[in-house]
């Protein structure tokens, strides 16, 4: 079992950086999601730890060992693929076994690491395609298998020689909505029954927020924030996270620090918002106020006005669209509140307690 | 497409099927006819009709012919030496295609791309360009006459070289990375992943070298001077031209010359096809 440090690590191809000045400890044993926007450098930071990629600078280490230049075989780790990477040519026995057959790995019943006979690399495969529940299927190749099947099948691959981390690059996105929710559970699941450490790559918050230990999030090959998921949306640390987290995202509006009686406010244009007593903003200095679409409301005297542009039903829930002074935002409430009126000007109040202020020059959280 | 529904865009299904079938048996015809002729004239007793023109049909059948030309140029020798030479030089062009097109494929090194386009560019190179050159080389190495000069000039092969290398090149990248991941080297994948993933490109290249290697009639007429080293290609040539008067054994020699090619077509047909269609239209 191990974890995994990124030290100072870059990664550039020719003239672009993809991974830029990247430390970060993955603690042994924890569920870590690398979470950003497609081509944000969260794969290739993937592929560093697996060493299909170099670090143009920097160090890796897994465990205690640092691993630049180590071989991917000697790497002791083990990756499942967006599209699976099957041998198309094997039965799923054969795919599930191959990784068996090219190493010295411990016996069935313990013992030092030594190249294995058939029978014992027969329980090995046994015992990873019961946990994926394969059973059924060893004889067949993958090509006759669904799409939910072959994922198993790459999971079983991966896990059967026990390694020491456990990298995922996607391993969802070809499934279905339902058989993500369920494979989802499974893979938590299988996260605490093997007691290693997964390394988890995605653009898809639900399967970040849902599964991680922690997230790191990732965006233009920059860590922009590392922390439990909950610690994340509750207090993004910069716009980009504020913006990138949350489903309908963030509303934000720019405004400049104002002082007033009992404490400082926010004014943008006509509209004044009060800010959370002991905020460290400077007079007049530019911010930007975010709030969630769930901590925004429709009242009688609220300091923002707008005009209703939209109502999303979604069943449990509607999402009002409200034009205030030519942005858009978006106000989460429960479907038994009355359907405002198409056109009309609101006023809206959002939760003191739940404004996020961001200095507009930095992007940075002010606290 | 047009369907039977829109008859306005098109002919009816019908009548453009009788039109596929038509242009298929004019093609068929067209490939027949001269294997057909070919048996005719081997069969036929060849003064019968030396001033008639070839008859359509056997005219006097001699099934002895097949016999006479088997014994006359001791074929059996020729049709052993040249299934030795076409396994030499097909295993070779496999083995050496193989592990050059994974090279080229696969592995960075330097000059690259110009090494490869040097290589494509001597497909330009018919072999009697060559030919003069090689055999001179031979002679120099005293080859001639021998299993290793027959074989020499066709160890490798660009053609092979670039059907294998477009087909490791469809291996798609993250395989490579599991493999590289499940502990395979250069030659555990060559041997687990690209090559049976490509079995039927790998399948039609063999076939189609072991083709040519069999056919092969220009070299070996230049490389040997020997009667018991004539391949088959050129003893069919000896057979005819020693009893021209008797042409129908030298058309009987060249039909038990084609039984090999033939059975070889029969029991993979369906790979060639696959392995020419390949990448074609996508699995």
């Amino acid at each position: 079992m191990a974890g995994v440090e990124f030290k100072g690590v870059w990664k550039r191809f020719g003239d672009v950086v993809a991974v830029e000045d990247l430390t970060l400890e993955i603690i042994d044993r924890e569920f870590l999601v690398f979470l950003g926007p497609s081509g944000c450098g969260k794969s290739t930071a993937l592929r560093m730890i697996a060493g299909l990629e170099e670090p143009s600078e920097g160090t890796v280490s897994i465990g205690d060992e640092v691993v630049n230049g180590v071989d991917p075989r000697d790497r002791d780790v083990a990756m499942v693929f967006q599209s699976y990477a099957l041998y198309p040519h094997m039965t799923v026995y054969k795919n599930i076994e191959a990784p068996l057959l090219t190493r010295p790995m411990e016996p069935p019943d313990g013992g030092a690491p030594r190249k294995l006979t058939k029978e014992e690399r027969a329980v090995k495969v046994k015992e990873a395609a019961a946990i994926l529940g394969l059973e059924a299927y060893l004889d067949r190749k993958p090509g006759a298998l669904s799409g939910g099947q072959r994922q198993r099948v790459a999971l079983a691959r991966a896990i059967v020689r026990r390694p020491r981390v456990f990298l995922m690059d996607e391993p969802l996105s070809n499934l279905d909505a339902k058989l993500r929710t369920q494979t989802r559970l499974e893979l938590v699941e299988l996260w605490r029954r093997l007691g290693i450490t997964f390394v988890y790559v995605t653009h898809d918050q639900v399967e970040a927020m849902t599964m991680a230990s922690r997230v790191a999030i990732i965006a233009e090959g920059r860590l922009q924030q590392l922390g439990p998921p909950q610690d994340v949306y509750e207090r993004p640390a910069n716009l980009f996270v504020a913006r990138f987290i949350g489903s309908p995202p963030m509303n934000t509006f720019d405004a400049v620090a104002r002082p007033a009686a009992g404490g400082m406010v926010a004014q943008a244009g006509a509209a004044v918002v009060p800010l959370p007593a002991g905020l460290g903003v400077s007079p007049d200095q530019a911010v930007t106020v975010a709030v969630r679409p769930e901590h925004l409301h429709i009242t009688a005297d609220g300091p923002l006005d707008g005009i209703v542009r939209s109502v999303e039903l979604l069943g449990h829930e509607q999402h009002v669209i409200i034009e205030v002074s030519g942005e858009l935002m978006v106000i989460r409430q429960p479907s038994e509140e009355p359907d405002p009126v198409l056109g009309t000007t609101v006023r809206l109040s959002p939760e003191l307690g739940r404004l996020h202020v961001f200095d507009q020059a930095s992007g940075l959280r002010v606290e | 497409m047009a369907s039977d529904g829109h008859p306005s865009r098109g002919l009816p299904r019908s009548i453009r099927n009788a039109g596929w079938y038509l242009l298929l048996s004019v093609l068929s015809v067209a490939v027949l006819y001269p294997v057909w002729m070919t048996i005719v004239r081997a069969l036929s007793e060849p003064f019968v009709y030396i001033n008639e023109g070839q008859p359509f049909l056997p005219v006097a059948i001699d099934w002895g012919v097949f016999n006479t030309a088997w014994a006359e140029g001791v074929m059996g020798r020729s049709m052993l030496l040249t299934l030795g030479v076409t396994a030499i030089i097909t295993i070779a062009q496999l083995v050496t295609s193989m592990l050059a097109a994974y090279a080229f494929a696969y592995l960075r090194f330097p000059f690259k791309t110009v090494l490869f386009v040097l290589l494509i560019a001597t497909l330009l190179l018919p072999i009697e360009v060559t030919l003069i050159a090689n055999i001179r080389t031979i002679r120099e190495l005293d080859w001639l006459n021998s299993i290793q000069g027959l074989s020499a000039p066709f160890l490798a092969s660009a053609f092979g070289i670039f059907l294998l290398r477009q087909g490791f090149m469809g291996v798609p990248s993250e395989l490579r990375d599991a493999a590289r991941l499940d502990g395979f080297g250069h030659i555990a994948f060559l041997r687990k992943v690209a090559l049976p993933v490509n079995r039927p490109i790998v399948g039609s290249f063999v076939l189609i070298t072991a083709l040519g290697a069999w056919n092969n009639y220009l070299w070996p007429r230049a490389a040997v001077t020997e009667q018991r080293w004539e391949t088959i290609q050129v003893a069919l040539r000896s057979i005819s031209v020693s009893r021209p008067e008797r042409f129908n054994v030298g058309v009987a020699a060249a039909i038990i010359a084609s039984v090999p090619i033939l059975v070889l077509l029969i029991v993979f047909q369906k790979q060639i096809i696959r392995g020419l269609t390949a990448g074609a239209v996508k699995g």
